[in-house]
């Protein structure tokens, strides 16, 4: 047994999931919100994590499905990585999820948990930041919607007690033009040293990397007239720390970055300016 | 009691709500093809079927899975890949054996005739620790009926 006691909450519905939260906050357990599980189990064995209670959403029909209508594409949170990659619905997303983990673990990585989950990764929200996606987040006080880039910011940032319920992509993003590299150490099956994403949203070259800092971040450039050289100027504004770890040190993922940029521009075919 | 559906059988157990499948599996159950490993969602031993697709036993809880139909290996009885896995020599100590299987049943399922990246993107999902990677690629090749090349050392 890796979770010890844990209370285990299976809702049908959000009010019954709301109400679950209710129900055990109240009692002071620490709640959590599962999709697939991945990361609280391993987490647990590692002895990182001891929920109290967890309110597992894959049995809640809003969180499933991929849907189109309104001009958006709209994923359930509960949706694994697996159908997303399998999709096609928005390129970019698809190949991002199809380079997270294996297969089999795809199979029960679920959108919501890949972007809320505690590991500084969290590529699957890269397509949502680049393309100007919303978040669908419900608690206690209510359901709201929120832009991906205000919501996101190196996590998301939920209230107590809510949850992510979907996410949507405008439907133009399916045939927007994008770029996509991901770098790893050790062989596909890894945490990326850089996972680095850009796409041509109006008029701007809009780019997101995860990997490379202690959380995936988003910025825009102007497309007119963009560079490599704007493009990393840009980034350097931001004033983000590269990480070293086991993997690999802060200047190699500097260099790896600064070098996507430039192979992004060449692919979105703004290199030649 | 907890009510799962195990290759074919349906079966009533005691599960604590923090059990994971492989332990049920295991230990409770007494289905002991389903091997732990790292226990990490890493090496793909303890791989089963649940409504047909491949996940990680090790790392799923039990009860998000009841009432859901689970194959582990012990379901499965002189498939066509099975015995390929045999003739290809596609196992060494047998550890990962289990999972390899089926794992790659479920590709065969969906992909009569998978292609090599079909294979790779399927199959990484499972470590072998003998490293014996060549033999399980050409028991699932044999299994798709894909023409394998004389591996060398062969005789014509």
């Amino acid at each position: 047994m890796i979770l010890e006691d844990v209370r285990y909450y299976q809702p049908e519905t959000i009010r019954e999931a709301v109400d679950a939260y209710r129900e055990a906050a109240a009692e002071g357990l620490s709640v959590h919100y599962m999709g697939g599980g991945t990361e609280i189990t391993t987490h647990a064995r590692d002895g990182k994590l001891a929920p109290g209670a967890l309110i597992d959403i894959k049995r809640i029909p809003e969180a499933n499905g991929i849907s189109r209508g309104s001009g958006v594409i709209r994923f359930g949170a509960a949706v694994t990585l697996t159908r997303i990659a399998d999709s096609g619905d928005v390129p970019l997303l698809s190949a991002t999820a199809r380079r997270i983990a294996d297969r089999t673990t795809r199979n029960s990585i679920t959108l919501g948990g890949n972007i809320a989950g505690m590991l500084p990764y969290r590529e699957a929200v890269l397509a949502f930041l680049i393309y100007g996606g919303t978040f669908e987040v419900t608690g206690p006080e209510g359901t709201r919607t929120a832009a991906a880039r205000e919501l996101f910011d190196r996590r998301v940032r939920l209230e107590d007690g809510e949850f992510i319920v979907a996410l949507s992509i405008p439907e133009s993003a399916s045939t927007a033009p994008w770029y996509y590299t991901r770098r790893e150490r050790d062989g596909r099956v890894d945490y990326p040293l850089v996972t680095f994403a850009a796409g041509l949203v109006r008029d701007a070259v809009a780019f997101a990397v995860a990997g490379a800092f202690l959380a995936p971040i988003a910025f825009s450039v102007p497309a007119a007239g963009v560079t490599r050289d704007v493009v990393v100027n840009e980034l350097k504004a931001l004033g983000l720390k590269y990480r070293t770890d086991m993997r690999g040190s802060a200047e190699y993922r500097r260099a790896l970055t600064e070098r996507a940029c430039r192979d992004a521009l060449d692919a979105l075919g703004k290199g030649a300016q | 009691m907890t009510r799962l559906h195990v290759n074919g059988e349906e079966r009533e157990v005691v599960v604590r709500t923090g059990d994971t499948l492989a332990r049920t599996l295991r230990d409770t159950l007494g289905l002991i093809g389903t091997k732990i490993g790292c226990e990490n969602g890493d090496c793909g031993a303890c791989t089963v079927l649940v409504e047909g697709i491949p996940i990680k036993s090790c790392i799923v809880l039990t009860l998000d899975i009841a009432d859901r139909l689970i194959t582990t290996i012990e379901g499965l009885t002189d498939t066509p890949l099975q015995r390929a896995f045999v003739e290809e020599y596609g196992f060494q100590c047998g550890f990962c054996t289990a999972g390899q299987i089926l794992n790659a049943t479920e590709l065969l399922g969906r992909s009569p005739k998978p292609t090599d990246d079909e294979i790779r993107e399927q199959m990484e999902s499972n470590l072998c620790r003998c490293t014996g990677y060549e033999g399980i690629e050409r028991a699932v090749k044999r299994a798709a009926g894909i023409e394998l090349p004389l591996q060398k050392g062969s005789h014509t």
